[in-house]
C-alpha cells in the first residue's frame, strides 16, 4: 500500500523527525549504563558491544549486574529472556500492522532496532506502517545509544550524581507524553490503561508473586488489560485496527 | 581478573536471545490476522504494556519518591494539555532536578 504523494524518502525522514524525542530520551539511559559498565570496572569495548547488540536497556542492566556478579551463559540468558519476554507481544502487535510488502528479511532487519519507544511511537501512525518509516524511526536513536554508551563510559564518573538521577524520570514522562493524549482521545484505551495499572499494582501486593520478576507481572497485567478491553471494545476490523474513540 | 572467554559468550549468546524475542514473532506472524478478537487484543496491547511498566515502576527509578511523583505529575500535566515529546521530558527532568537539589541542599 503505497500512502499518496508520499515516497519511500518521505517516509524515512518524517520517521527521522518522528525519532527525535526518542534519540533525546536515549542519550541519558545509554549515558547511565556507560557509566555502570565503567562503575564496575568493566572495559570500554565491553559496554559498546552490549549496547549496540542488544540495543535494550532493561535487558542490558539486568545482564551487567549479573555479569558482575559472577552468573555467566545460560543465567544471563534466563534473565534476558524473562526481563525481555514482552517484546514477543510487541513484535507480534507490530508484525500485524506493518505493510504487506515488507518482506521477510526487512522483517529481520528491522527486529534488531525493535525497542519500546520505537514500537510505541510507530504505533501511533494511521493505518499501515512502512518499513522505510520504521527505520527513519531507529537511526538516530540508535546513534545517541551507542554515542550515550561511549560518553557515559568515559566522562561518566566526572557528572554530578544529581544528573543521573534526574535523568532517571525521562524514560517514564516519555510514556506518560504518549499515554496521556491517548486516553483522552479514546475511552476505550482509557480503561485498557486503568486496569493495565490496577492489575500490576495489585499482584504487587499478593505474597510469593510479588517477588517474581517485574516483568512477568507486567506481562501478566498487560495481556488481561487487553484481553478484557477487546472484548468490551472490539476494533473495527476494516479501520486497520484503529481503536474506537 | 575478567574471564574474557566467558564473557565474549555470555555476551554473544545474550544479544542472540535478545534477537530471536523480537525477530521470531516478527516473521511468523508476517500473515494479517483476521480474527476481530486477537485484532482487538493487539490494537489495545501497547497501551497495556506502557501503562504496567509506568505505574508503579516510575515512583521508584529517582530513588525519592517526592522528587518521581513531582516530576511525574508535571509530565502527566504537560501531557494533557498536548505539549510536544521533548518539552514534556525536559520539564519532567528539570523538575525532578530542582526537587532534588532543594532535597539535598535545604533539607
Amino acid at each position: 500500500m503505497v500512502k499518496e504523494g508520499k515516497s519511500d524518502l518521505q517516509d524515512y525522514i518524517r520517521g527521522v523527525k518522528n525519532g527525535i524525542p526518542v534519540c533525546l530520551g536515549y542519550l541519558p539511559i545509554a549515558f547511565a549504563f556507560g557509566v555502570a559498565v565503567s562503575n564496575k570496572d568493566y572495559p570500554l569495548w565491553m559496554a559498546m558491544v552490549m549496547a549496540l547488540t542488544n540495543f535494550t536497556g532493561t535487558a542490558q542492566f539486568a545482564a551487567l549486574n549479573m555479569i558482575a556478579a559472577g552468573k555467566m551463559f545460560l543465567d544471563v540468558v534466563f534473565t534476558v529472556f524473562i526481563v525481555n519476554a514482552r517484546y514477543i507481544l510487541m513484535s507480534m502487535s507490530l508484525s500485524q500492522r506493518l505493510e504487506d510488502k515488507v518482506g521477510i528479511l526487512e522483517r529481520l532487519l528491522l527486529s534488531f532496532f525493535h525497542v519500546d519507544e520505537i514500537f510505541v511511537i510507530a504505533m501511533q501512525e494511521k493505518g499501515y506502517i512502512s518499513s522505510k518509516y520504521f527505520f527513519g524511526l531507529a537511526t538516530f536513536p540508535y546513534i545517541s545509544w551507542g554515542i550515550g554508551t561511549l560518553l557515559g563510559g568515559v566522562i561518566g564518573g566526572v557528572l554530578p550524581e544529581v544528573v543521573g538521577v534526574s535523568f532517571e524520570i525521562a524514560l517514564y514522562a516519555m510514556f506518560a507524553a504518549i499515554l496521556i493524549p491517548a486516553a483522552k482521545r479514546s475511552k476505550p484505551i482509557l480503561f485498557t490503561i486503568a486496569i493495565s495499572i490496577i492489575i500490576d499494582c495489585s499482584l504487587q501486593l499478593v505474597p510469593v508473586v510479588k517477588d517474581w520478576p517485574e516483568t512477568i507481572l507486567i506481562l501478566i497485567a498487560a495481556g488481561i488489560s487487553a484481553v478484557v478491553c477487546a472484548q468490551k471494545y472490539p476494533v473495527d476490523v476494516d479501520e486497520k485496527e484503529e481503536v474506537p474513540a | 581478573m575478567i574471564d574474557y572467554k566467558g564473557l565474549s559468550i555470555t555476551l554473544v549468546t545474550m544479544a542472540l536471545t535478545v534477537y530471536l524475542l523480537r525477530a521470531v514473532p516478527m516473521v511468523a506472524f508476517k500473515n494479517k490476522i483476521e480474527n476481530r478478537f486477537i485484532k482487538s487484543v493487539l490494537a489495545y496491547l501497547p497501551y497495556a504494556v506502557i501503562a504496567s511498566m509506568t505505574f508503579p515502576g516510575v515512583i521508584h527509578c529517582t530513588g525519592n519518591t517526592i522528587s518521581a511523583i513531582i516530576g511525574f505529575a508535571v509530565a502527566i500535566i504537560m501531557a494533557y494539555f498536548d505539549r510536544s515529546l521533548i518539552s514534556v521530558c525536559g520539564a519532567s527532568i528539570g523538575c525532578v532536578f530542582l526537587v532534588e537539589m532543594f532535597v539535598r541542599y535545604f533539607v
